[in-house]
């Protein structure tokens, strides 16, 4: 597999409400940083129409799609990244439109690599937990 | 056993619908061993604009969803609010590739690492023109009861 190139076209998201800041990217020891974000699982997004009809429940590989939110634009060194890796990802319990999340970011540097993991957690407790590897994007890569 | 060509109505397979029913059609599959099965990316599903490409998110969905064929085939339940649901519990080691835009038909091939009766463990890959889009390390799913998913539970 290869990287992208400036030939290839973005991936788009499927959640129309993506995570907001509620504390900025920061150091808390000597190789490791923390986000915190939060975000609200809106019973508008699409995808609920068929996840599903008259049971709209938010799909699994959405707590990957609110850590690659999150994560792609707060890297701890301001650069612009991509997620390459979906290292890891336990899902613990189902979350409904209207829930409102937190999604917890904490960051290590792996070789080349930032290593991110999210806990996210809903009203009820811990929803899922998420782990990406990310890769610096070459500088002057067009968006 | 021997894989088989198949037309069938996936709705009768799996609960999802649109646009979160993310395969098109099974072209070979031998239940509880192995599948392939085709996602075409058009410019209809909603998330694309003009110059986007499938969310990588979606993509490991669909793949997931042609994974989740292999163990609903012969006994499925496209209604998660009854019966027995597939859960996926983990995931581990998913290498995203180039994304895939609108005319893209990716093949999703997906076989059983693991059979414990009521989970199992798929892994596999996703092909585009020759290229690999999706390299899956490994995907558990259980069987459990739908009440798990109400949300009293």
């Amino acid at each position: 597999m290869s990287g992208a190139t400036a030939a290839l076209p973005r991936p788009a998201s499927p959640l129309a409400s993506p995570p907001w800041l509620v504390h900025p990217t920061s150091p808390v020891g000597p190789d490791e940083w923390r986000t915190e974000l939060a975000a609200r699982v809106d019973p508008a997004e699409i995808l609920f129409a068929g996840h599903y009809p008259g049971f709209p429940i938010f799909p699994g590989v959405c707590f990957i799609e609110l850590t690659r939110l999150g994560a792609e634009s707060n890297v701890p060194d301001g650069s612009p990244a991509r997620t390459e890796v979906v290292v890891s990802t336990r899902f613990r319990s189902p979350v409904y439109p209207g829930d409102e999340l937190t999604v917890s970011l904490t960051w290590r540097r792996s070789g080349e690599r930032w290593r991110c993991g999210a806990r996210i957690a809903s009203p009820r407790g811990a929803a899922a937990h998420v782990v990406l590897d990310l890769a610096s994007e070459p500088a002057g890569a067009p968006a | 056993m021997t894989a088989v060509a198949v037309e069938r109505d996936l709705r009768d397979v799996l609960p999802h619908r649109y646009p979160m029913l993310l395969v098109d059609r099974v072209l070979e599959i031998v239940p509880r061993r192995t599948v392939r099965a085709v996602k075409a990316v058009t410019r209809a599903e909603p998330w694309l604009t003009d110059g986007d490409a499938l969310p990588a998110v979606l993509l490991i969905e669909s793949w997931c969803q042609s994974a989740g064929l292999l163990a609903t085939w012969d006994d499925p339940n496209p209604d998660v609010r009854a019966g027995q649901v597939m859960l996926f519990a983990s995931i581990t080691d998913i290498r995203l590739g180039d994304p895939v835009g609108p005319g893209s038909l990716v093949v999703h091939e997906a076989e059983v690492v693991r059979d414990f009766g009521d989970t199992l463990v798929f892994a596999g890959r996703a092909t585009c023109d020759g290229r690999t889009v999706l390299e899956v390390g490994s995907i558990t799913v259980a069987f459990r009861p739908a009440g798990v998913l109400q949300p009293s539970a």
